[in-house]
């Protein structure tokens, strides 16, 4: 069910410390993530709250990784990872959200992204995993 | 009951009823019976007497016959309209398990229908009877034909009267059996029609003109010979007759019958739910008035109906849009708390990582999280499940299917989404019957979901072979009776089939157009 974007993987480069942009609507989430991250080795470039912002930051910052919540204000994450995955050079997405797997049906395996992790699931190690 | 126009007649048999209740019918029969007797016996004697001269002995012959065979009639008439009338006795004297819909057809169709026999066997039997009085009189064949004619008349007639005095005596009795009757009684078809009674008035009225203009014709063709007067006479009769018959069935067919008849028709299509029949007045009599009511009464329960599915519909999707929003309240609110506390106590978890106590209260204290956030979901899911929105009805089918204890399987045919309020009603219609099913059908039983769509209609159906059971003894479920509700709201049709040991099937439709299918 994973899909790999089309593009580069981030193992490209293994000098350099992959950048994360953490999009999520809850700031508290997004500070938890953020610590997550960076003890999991990762560099947090950015945050964005909705998905108009999560675009702009990926434009203007270029992540090597999009940590991305479903759920958004103005549009679903499906519909961001599928405009990230048209890019030219698109980051690595994983998805992620409070609820269920199964509350996605089909649209999970069909999303242009890493993988899927349940917030209450996530942790450096699972980051990793995914990220490698 | 709607109250009707009670005249003289009908408060007299009311009381009488009302008295004899248990008893009634066979009071009537006795006060029935007494009339005949008293009616027939000067119509079969006085003409003997009058017409033909007949005195002394061979006039006592006459009144003795004639009330031999009458008696002889009667009693037989009293035991075979008993005998017909056997339903409405018993449920009249109340006896166990006495039923009101026999008793009503007992009373509407069998009893007029005996006594109108009765009467037809009567006029029949005056054949015998008018051959006895040629033999005893050595009267002409054309002055025995005579009396036939006059004595069968007079019979029909007071039959007639009979039959209508009988029929407004049995009224109390029907209106009680009528009250009684089961919601979806369909009445025998077997009743002496509207058309049968007019056309027996037109024709006795017929004969009786007859009869009149015969007798005149032949005081008025005195001067030619007895064949030239009976020539004449029947010419002058039959032509009289047939046209007054015709100019009168014409008449009541056009101007009554056939307005019935599609009054009638209008009504068997209201019934249908087609609310745009109507019936045209164009004679400005009591029957427009009639249908005047009937279409105005059509339009308001077209209306009603109208609102009543309109405001049924809101209320479904006003319930369903609560429900979406707890759901989401829920997702929102709690459970990004619960999750990211959680994260918070992994964090201090590993922090707290050389501390064995402390790392065992985190432990504990995030397994325990984890259970309310598990718990917390179930909920939200039951409130109103997030894969139905985003993925649509297969899908959250097949979620339902994976929560359930039993072996399921979803079948779908789709072709895209439904509308949310269809796909809302639906969902929660089959979980209920995946419920039910996880509960009922006995553990190892297999329940198959299908969902299949055309351009005018979608069906889903939900299947076990499990036990079954005996609607008939259980009834409908309120869970199951809520989905009706909620289905046809939307114009839409459920209903539950189960025998013990065939398994249960819920079998639903729902109203479709062109731009709906399934989702995939």
């Amino acid at each position: 069910m994973i899909h790999r974007p089309h593009g580069a993987t981030l193992d490209d480069d293994p000098a350099m410390t992959k950048t994360v942009l953490i999009v999520d609507d809850h700031a508290g989430f997004r500070s938890i993530a953020t610590l997550l991250v960076q003890s999991a080795g990762y560099d947090v470039i950015g945050e964005a709250a909705d998905g108009a912002e999560a675009l702009a930051a990926v434009e203007q910052l270029h992540p090597d990784a999009v940590l991305l919540d479903v759920e958004l204000p103005d549009m679903t994450g499906f519909a961001v990872a599928e405009q990230l995955a048209a890019r030219a050079y698109p980051p690595a997405v994983v998805l992620i959200s409070g609820r269920r797997r199964t509350d996605f049906g089909a649209k999970l395996a069909e999303a242009p992204a890493l993988g899927f992790v349940a917030k209450d699931d996530l942790s450096e190690q699972r980051l990793v995993e995914l990220l490698r | 009951m709607e109250a009707e126009h009670a005249g003289l007649l009908d408060r007299l048999f009311e009381r009488l009823y009302r008295r004899t209740r248990s008893r009634y019918l066979d009071v009537l029969l006795a006060i029935n019976t007494a009339g005949v007797l008293l009616v027939v016996t000067p119509v079969y004697t006085i003409p003997g007497r009058v017409y033909f001269g007949l005195d002394g002995g061979e006039w006592l012959a006459l009144l003795a016959a004639s009330e031999a065979g009458q008696v002889l009639a009667a009693a037989c008439g009293v035991l075979i309209m008993r005998r017909r009338s056997a339903p409405l006795i018993r449920w009249l004297r109340g006896a166990p398990g006495a039923d009101a819909a026999a008793a009503w057809s007992s009373a509407v169709i069998d009893l007029p229908g005996t006594l109108v026999r009765g009467g037809v066997w009567c006029a029949v039997w005056t054949i015998p009877a008018s051959v006895h009085m040629k033999s005893i009189s050595g009267f002409s064949t054309p002055g025995i034909l005579m009396w036939s004619v006059v004595v069968s008349l007079f019979i029909a007639g007071a039959g007639l009267a009979d039959y209508l005095i009988f029929e407004r005596a049995l009224r109390p009795a029907v209106r009680e059996a009528f009250a009684a009757l089961p919601a979806d009684f369909e009445p025998p078809k077997r009743g002496l029609s509207l058309r049968t009674r007019l056309l027996t008035i037109l024709l006795l009225l017929s004969m009786f003109s007859a009869a009149f203009v015969s007798a005149i014709t032949m005081n008025s063709t005195r001067s030619l010979s007895l064949d030239g007067q009976m020539a004449v006479t029947l010419v002058t009769a039959l032509g009289f007759t047939l046209t007054l018959a015709l100019a009168l069935s014409l008449l009541v067919r056009e101007s009554v019958l056939t307005r019935i008849e599609t009054l009638r028709r209008a009504m068997w299509r209201v019934d249908r739910g087609e609310y745009d029949a109507r019936v045209l007045p164009f004679a400005g009599d009591e029957l427009d008035e009639l249908g005047f009511s009937f279409n105005q009464m059509v339009n308001r329960l077209g209306r009603h109906d109208e609102e009543l599915r309109e405001s049924r519909a809101r209320i479904v999707a006003a319930s369903d849009a609560g429900r979406r929003r707890v759901e989401r309240d829920l997702h929102d609110g709690a459970q990004q708390q619960l999750v990211t506390l959680r994260l918070q106590l992994g964090m201090a978890r590993q922090a707290a990582a050389s501390d064995p106590q402390m790392a065992a209260l985190l432990d504990e204290a995030r397994a325990g999280l984890s259970l309310a956030l598990e718990e917390l979901r179930d909920l939200a899911h039951g409130i109103y499940p997030a894969v139905l929105t985003t993925d649509g009805l297969p899908a959250a089918l097949e979620v339902a299917a994976e929560r359930c204890p039993l072996s399921v399987t979803v079948e779908s045919n789709g072709r895209g989404r439904l509308a949310p309020d269809v796909e809302a009603a639906v969902y929660f219609c089959c979980v209920e019957a995946l419920q039910n099913a996880a509960k009922h059908a006995g553990p190892g039983a297999h329940v198959r979901v299908r969902l299949e769509s055309d351009p005018s209609e979608f069906r889903f159906e939900v299947r076990d072979d499990g036990v079954g059971y005996d609607p008939a003894t259980l009834g409908t479920s309120a869970g199951m009776q809520n989905m009706a509700d909620r289905i046809g709201a939307l114009g839409g049709t459920l209903r539950v089939e189960s025998a013990p040991g065939a398994g249960t099937s819920v079998v639903g439709a729902m109203p479709s157009d062109e731009s709906q299918g399934l989702p995939r």
